[in-house]
């Protein structure tokens, strides 16, 4: 540092008006002095030109500093301001465009900025396709297909693809078609309860879509299997409440009454030799 | 018992903080010692309520007083016996007694450094700071966040905290590191205003604050490694760092405490940049209010849930009271805050050090742009949007990559001006090393245009540290290693490792997905190698206690076992991965269990996710060496007394005038090594005051 940058020393200047008062204090103490009497007038006077000489010099070495922070001032640049006012605008605009490209809509549970970026797996994936077999179910069928692509036994989306395929079958109005997508349900739900055989909602579709394709002793043999594997409480509400029991057993029932009618009937028009 | 033990601290700390503002308020107006001293008896007073309410909760914590709300809220009967202690930072509440009892300790650290000069108006407006800072903390816990609260009807038990918080050690570490470096601000702030009220803004006040700047950027730092590293270890992603708000209201203070530190010493050479320097302080203490405002307010939820948060509000207030005073003590100073020395090259010490400032502040922009982007755009069309990690990676990138240059070049510049041929013979070494480094990396396969810049530039920074550090060693052995020029060369060195660390373990992941058999069938395999290190899988393991229920696998990973598992806590629905690190210096293998195993015995399998990232260790080491190259900093060599009111009297000549803190001997080794020229005055002083 220059002796010239020295003597701007803010501490200095500080320094420089404490001692201003403290001297400006002095002469008026001495004038207070003088006045009750406790100050000879030779005495007054040589004090008084002792603080005033010294205020003085103080005085002006406070000018001095304060001129030399005035002087300090760097001139202003009009080109020097744009230039920095025009580099700035400029980082923030290119900020704001990065920013703006990488930006997208907040799901719940998402962080305002950043976040930790974990791939999701084949199974969690799946679980998210769920809900579209109500409001897009041809969205939802290729949503299983992409993920059984990838991986081909995974059970999540064998499950649901085939209880999507179930339930298409029973809207379908031609038979050989309704046949089909049904048969297609129960080899993917068999494959999925193969491919995880502790996940309750497979061995819970494999009863309900055996049921539907009237398969119904099989549909009850999976039913027990079902019972006997430690289901969770959503695939066994499922079951609850369709009354799958009920309608098992009502459906053998009425079946093997109709295979007893049918038996029947034949007896019955079978000419006895 | 518990309620009426810490109401009574929170109470003794508020009265205690409102008398100390009267009180030194008066003495500073009156001009009387005897008042300014007496703050020395306040900061006790108010570092003994804290305590009083720290200790009240955490013995309502471990004997779960379920009568007062936060424990109701935070703890359980479960929750084992570190995690219980550490409940205490687990939510605003406790947070907020924590941040206030870290701060009382900061007043009578304060008081105590000072006791001398407690009478001096820059310590007494120091010490008045720092009060109206506990005021505000002291308000908040009898207000909007009083962790005190009572319930009527009080359950027999309760969630326990989050479960991501208690199954880890680390959690009870890095919470605690981070407030110490947070609220660390405060004592450089508090000084900074001390210095715009009384005028006396020339160097004395940094060289006070110098030590206590760097005690709170070293905790902030070690702070922020720890949280990477619990991110890493606990969250199962491969990552560290995913530049989320709480995250970034981290980083921003750190960022321009960092900028503070190196811009500090153009100050004390040159009497330049004292208006940023006082606005970087004030700007990292207001950063840390403003983080706790993100984080802590349920704004980044949703600007609307702002306006269900008390806290927020005041946060937000005490936060334009921050900047609006700073800005109109500024202006109102602004004449004695010139100075007359300009840059005379920018091939300079104090040419790099405001580049250096410059790329800081543009780095605190971008991230807190990034932060609060989402906030205006919420505010203006009502859309919930998020900026995500990409925007952060290209913006944060290039500027990375010129810190690292910087850290390259700015320690071998002289101040005033460097001739060519100073260049040349002072960067020559580091060039070599950078290069080697380089080739070195190809050698080895590493590949990518951006991580080859990254580690030819490691290379570089390293080598011209390493340089002053053999200098320095050279001449004074070890001791060569203390004062700020070496003991920052350290941290310079452990800046570099988690650089390198960082573009490795970027560029070269390689993850997979599997799932594994016990006994290997057709489509699912007993063991899978990924980047050379086998994992097979030998069982499934159930580990639960008491506190959780636990079930793991257990796997090899090159014949090391290993159990990453999914943990279940009672009270909580959620379930959490616990995933498995084995760290070497070459590499880390992260696994992480996808879903829980299934089956049992020799049929059960399980789907894991492997990650290999090279290097990673490293990021851990870099925090280290970071923190070790901090403690170096602080111990100086010769120095002048802090406790000297001016740093720099005029009958002083420049060359007579000693460096604040570092050795002139190490400066003549630099000298000697570039040695001639016009600038070797320079030179002799140059290495001894980085």
């Amino acid at each position: 540092m220059s002796p010239r940058e020295l003597k701007l020393d803010p501490d200095r200047l500080v320094a420089l008006e404490e001692q201003r008062d403290f001297l400006l204090r002095s002469i008026e103490d001495l004038d207070a002095e003088r006045e009750a009497g406790d100050l000879s007038d030779e005495d007054y006077e040589a004090l008084r030109d002792d603080y005033t000489a010294r205020a003085a010099a103080v005085l002006r070495s406070i000018d001095e500093q304060r001129a030399g922070m005035k002087e300090a001032a760097r001139p202003r640049s009009l080109g020097r301001t744009l230039a920095i006012a025009a580099v700035v605008c400029g980082f923030a605009l290119i900020a704001g465009f990065v920013a703006a490209g990488a930006m997208g809509a907040r799901k719940a549970g998402e962080s305002a900025s950043g976040g930790v970026s974990v791939r999701q797996t084949p199974s969690q994936r799946a679980n998210e396709c769920i809900p579209k077999i109500q409001s897009d179910p041809p969205g939802a069928l290729q949503c299983f297909e992409d993920i059984l692509k990838e991986d081909d036994s995974n059970p999540v989306a064998l499950t649901w693809e085939a209880w999507l395929l179930s339930l298409t079958s029973q809207q379908t109005k031609d038979p050989v078609e309704a046949l089909r997508l049904g048969s297609l349900a129960a080899v993917r739900v068999n494959t999925a309860v193969e491919s995880d055989p502790n996940y309750s909602y497979a061995r819970a579709f494999r009863a309900i879509i055996a049921y539907r394709n009237g398969r119904f002793e099989e549909a009850k043999d999976y039913l027990a299997d079902f019972r006997g594997n430690n289901p969770s409480a959503e695939a066994q509400q499922v079951i609850e409440q369709m009354g799958l029991d009920e309608a098992i057993a009502e459906a053998i029932r009425t079946q093997s009454e109709m295979e007893s009618t049918t038996t029947t009937a034949t007896t019955t028009t079978v000419p006895s030799n | 018992m518990n309620a009426a033990l810490g109401t009574g601290g929170v109470i003794l700390g508020l009265v205690a903080s409102l008398g100390a503002i009267v009180t030194v308020a008066m003495g500073i107006r009156g001009d009387r010692p005897e008042l300014m001293r007496m703050s020395r008896t306040y900061a006790w007073m108010v570092a003994g309520g804290a305590a009083i309410a720290f200790v009240a909760m955490q013995r309502a914590l471990i004997t779960r007083d379920f009568s007062l709300e936060y424990v109701a809220r935070n703890g359980s009967t479960t929750t084992p016996a570190l995690y219980n202690f550490a409940t205490l930072w687990s939510a605003l509440e406790g947070s907020i007694l924590l941040w206030a009892f870290i701060l009382g300790g900061y007043c009578v650290a304060v008081v105590w450094k000072f006791r001398d000069r407690l009478s001096d108006k820059l310590v007494a407006w120091a010490m008045l700071t720092m009060f109206v800072v506990t005021l505000f903390f002291f308000a908040l816990m009898t207000g909007p966040a009083n962790p005190f609260r009572v319930l009527a009807n009080p359950p027999i038990d309760g969630p326990g905290p989050n479960p991501l918080l208690q199954n880890h050690p680390l959690m009870a570490f890095h919470p605690p590191m981070l407030y110490l470096g947070y609220v660390g601000f405060t004592v450089p702030f508090a000084f900074a205003i001390a210095a715009l009220v009384t005028g006396r803004l020339g160097e004395g006040w940094l060289i006070e604050t110098r030590r206590w700047t760097l005690f709170a950027w070293t905790f902030l730092t070690v702070g922020i490694i720890l949280g990477a590293w619990w991110s890493h270890e606990v969250l199962g992603w491969g990552g560290y760092w995913a530049w989320d708000p709480v995250e970034n209201a981290s980083l921003l203070p750190w960022i321009t405490g960092t900028a503070f530190l190196h811009s500090v010493m153009v100050q004390e050479r040159r009497g330049m940049l004292r208006v940023w320097n006082l606005s970087l302080v004030c700007a990292t203490f207001a950063l840390t209010i403003l983080g706790t405002f993100l984080t802590r307010s349920g704004v980044l939820d949703s600007v609307h849930a702002f306006s269900d948060s008390n806290i927020g509000p005041m946060l937000l207030g005490f936060f334009a009271l921050i900047v609006l005073t700073t800005v109109g003590l500024v202006a109102w100073r602004g004449d004695r805050l010139r100075s007359p020395a300009r840059i005379d090259s920018p091939a300079s010490r104090e040419g790099a050090f405001l580049l250096n400032n410059i790329v800081f502040a543009a780095f605190a922009f971008v991230v807190l742009l990034g932060t609060v982007f989402p906030l205006i755009a919420e505010s203006l069309n009502g859309e919930k949007v998020t900026v995500g990690v990409p925007y952060f990676e290209r913006m944060t990138m290039p500027i990375g990559l010129v810190l690292l240059f910087l850290m390259a070049v700015a320690p071998v510049l002289p101040w005033r001006k460097a001739s060519s041929e100073t260049l040349r013979t002072r960067l020559l070494w580091p060039g070599w090393v950078g290069t080697a480094v380089l080739v070195i990396s190809v050698l080895v396969g590493a590949r990518g245009l951006a991580p080859l810049i990254a580690f030819f530039l490691a290379g570089f920074a390293a080598g011209s540290a390493l340089r002053q550090l053999v200098l320095a060693t050279r001449r004074q052995g070890l001791r060569g290693l203390l004062g700020r020029t070496n003991g920052g060369m350290i941290v310079h060195l452990g800046v570099i490792l988690i650089a390198v660390a960082f573009a490795a373990s970027n560029a070269y992941q390689t993850e997979r997905e599997t799932k594994l058999c016990v006994t290997a069938v057709e489509g699912c395999a007993s063991s899978v190698t990924v980047s050379g290190h086998k994992v097979e899988f030998v069982g499934v393991v159930d580990n639960s206690t008491n506190a959780r229920k636990e079930t793991g696998a257990k796997l090899l990973i090159d014949g090391k076992e290993f159990t990453p598992a999914i943990q279940q806590f009672p009270n909580g629905s959620q379930q959490i991965g616990k995933p498995t690190v084995r760290n070497s210096a070459r590499n880390s293998v992260l696994i992480a269990l996808l879903d829980l195993p299934q089956g049992e015995g020799k049929d059960a399998s399980v789907r894991i996710r492997v990650i290999v990232q090279p290097l990673i260790v490293w990021l851990w080491i870099g925090g280290a060496v970071m923190a070790f190259g901090s403690l170096l900093a602080a111990f100086p060599g010769k120095r002048r007394r802090p406790t000297d009111p001016t740093s720099a009297l005029p009958s002083e000549s420049p060359q007579l005038q000693p460096d604040p803190d570092s050795e002139p001997e190490s400066g003549k080794d630099a000298g000697q090594d570039s040695g001639q020229g016009p600038q070797s005055n320079d030179l002799e002083t140059a290495g001894a005051s980085t």
